[in-house]
């Protein structure tokens, strides 16, 4: 019955997906982990769990608290290490017809470099998603994403390490977003993911303990999308890299918010926890809503929001 | 991997005792592919606050129908006791790691504090099914507490009571009563199972490296996914020397006692 079909693909800097949605860093592991719940042929693309050079045991427990629609986490980076991924995760993501993004991170600059070119060579890997946002670790992380002159240099030193689609995950722990966005485009970025975790912190007060073992942590879920979405719009009005939007999405509606902010692709995030087969329930959802609308691709509604006055 | 998450319904719902609440649930899982001590990751749909899905043990379960036996300890559970039959949940499951069953001719001793007996009733339905000798320890704070003892006695397991109040059986924890156990009567071969709070099963995994015998404790915590991917619901283990850490809701809920470094937060 419907002959109206929209073209859902998107082009992130040459990071192609045959649809808008993602699944974001962390929420996903390495894919194996939802195979009962996700077809990945059906998923535009996929951000692995953050690789640093070694194996990383990550921080001890407790590591999540939940708050009012969101959680907090301390996890830390805890993952497998470049060499493990190579040879064990991403051969199992070789399989499906979806693009994977790498998400990596570092205590320094010549880190980053390291991986950005050794996953450069290996097959598979369809973009590198730069994780200067972290707030989980003392070192390595979000000190490179919430100052211009680190920040620039770092995206810089990668962007001579790799041909591949440079993405750089940005931190919303910053008074002006846009400063860092705009630094992110003039050392040759080809696009931006936002937004990474808020810094929170929860307290027991029976036992007048932090709920998280380093007493703060990222926060996460519904209750950041506003942020997000404002942050989306804020750097997509002034900054021409595509944008990949995040933060608190659980539904197609959300999703819509905020490809209509301005972001180009979105990622499903904490909500993967919840409801392991929420993307594909937006891939379905958007697409209907592309039918219902008669809207010809995505690029015709990104960042279309009208704000009166 | 055998996960699946069910949309389903509430048939039953009664209170055992005072916040410990008994919901028999609609479910289609194979039951001869549940092991005792897995558990299930349940979601009141659509909720934001709290956001999460919470981890119940699966208590029982037959063709059709699963049932979880827990205590109201927060949000979470509160909301969920509150529902009603007829009402709607999800059921993610059946996951984790559960209780693997010892060699033949080997005693069991199953020991369960407060709603901790929850994780262990398909253990122990198991273990007499195969015909083994078991012996089940039931603690709580005072008689009221005492769950699941019937249902243990009719299975054909030998059951000891132990309550801090001494209101009934043994006065005192109910490792203390294990311990006294072991000491009168060693068994030959034999191995323990337990869940409860945790410094219960920091107590037991100490009577077990006593009395030299295998100890298995079924860990609880707070979880993200359940699926192995948030790493939100890590403990430390030590294997081989090494202690790294481990997913509650992955590569347990159940590791030998021995293997667990005491003393995390959770």
């Amino acid at each position: 019955m419907n002959a109206f079909q929209p073209d859902m693909r998107v082009n992130i800097g040459g990071f192609q997906m045959k649809n808008p949605v993602m699944v974001a860093s962390g929420t996903f592991g390495y894919g194996s982990e939802y195979a009962e719940f996700v077809d990945l042929n059906r998923l535009g693309g996929v951000a692995v769990k953050s690789i640093t050079l070694e194996p990383r045991a990550g921080n001890p427990p407790p590591r999540i608290a939940e708050t009012p629609a969101g959680m907090l986490n301390t996890i830390g980076l805890q993952n497998v290490g470049l060499e493990a991924f190579l040879t064990e995760k991403l051969p199992y993501l070789r399989q499906f017809d979806t693009s994977v993004l790498v998400n990596l991170s570092g205590y320094t600059v010549s880190d980053y470099v390291q991986l950005c070119e050794r996953l450069s060579e290996a097959e598979g890997v369809h973009g590198l998603e730069l994780n200067v946002s972290c707030p989980n670790v003392d070192c390595g992380g979000m000190q490179f994403g919430v100052d211009p002159q680190l920040l620039g240099e770092l995206v810089a030193a990668c962007r001579r390490a790799t041909r591949l689609p440079l993405i750089v995950k940005l931190s919303p722990n910053v008074t002006d977003i846009v400063t860092l966005a705009r630094v992110c485009e003039e050392h040759g970025a080809d696009g931006l993911s936002l937004i990474n975790t808020l810094l929170g912190m929860a307290i027991d007060v029976r036992t007048r303990r932090a709920k998280l073992s380093r007493g703060v942590g990222g926060l996460s879920g519904p209750a950041i999308r506003p942020i997000a979405i404002r942050m989306v719009w804020e750097v997509a009005r002034t900054v021409s890299l595509p944008i990949i939007g995040m933060g608190g999405i659980t539904c197609t509606e959300d999703a819509l918010e905020f490809i209509l902010a301005g972001a180009t692709a979105i990622a499903v995030g904490t909500a993967n926890f919840v409801n392991p087969s929420v993307s594909m329930e937006i891939v379905s959802g958007l697409e209907a809503y592309f039918q219902e609308h008669q809207i010809a691709s995505v690029d015709k509604i990104v960042g279309t929001v009208q704000v009166d006055g | 991997m055998n996960r699946h998450d069910v949309r389903s319904r509430i048939l039953e719902k009664r209170f055992l005792a005072p916040r410990h609440v008994w919901m028999r649930l609609e479910c289609d899982w194979d039951p001869a592919r549940v092991q005792p001590g897995q558990f299930l990751h349940l979601w009141l749909p659509e909720l934001r606050d709290p956001l999460l899905r919470r981890p119940y043990t699966i208590y029982r379960i037959r063709p059709g129908e699963v049932e979880i036996l827990f205590q109201v300890v927060g949000k979470g559970s509160g909301l969920l006791a509150e529902r009603e039959p007829g009402e709607r949940v999800h059921l993610l499951g059946p996951l984790g790691r559960g209780f693997a069953l010892p060699e033949p001719g080997t005693r069991a001793l199953i020991v369960g504090g407060g709603v901790g007996m929850a994780s262990l009733f398909l253990l122990i339905q198991r273990l007499r099914e195969q015909e083994f000798e078991v012996e089940v320890f039931i603690g709580a704070r005072s008689r009221d507490y005492l769950l699941c003892r019937d249902e243990a006695a009719e299975s054909g397991a030998l059951v000891w009571l132990a309550t801090e109040d001494g209101s009934e059986g043994f006065a005192g924890l109910v490792t203390e009563l294990v311990a006294q156990r072991l000491e009168r009567n060693p068994p030959e071969r034999a191995v323990l199972y337990g869940c409860g709070p945790t410094p219960m099963m920091e107590a037991l995994a100490k009577v077990g490296a006593a009395h030299r015998l295998p100890t298995y404790v079924a860990l609880e915590n707070r979880m993200g996914c359940a699926l192995g991917v948030c790493l939100g619901c890590v403990v430390p283990i030590r294997r081989e020397g090494t202690s790294r850490y481990e997913r509650v809701c992955t590569e347990g809920p159940v590791f030998e006692a021995a293997q667990v470094c005491w003393g995390f937060r959770i």
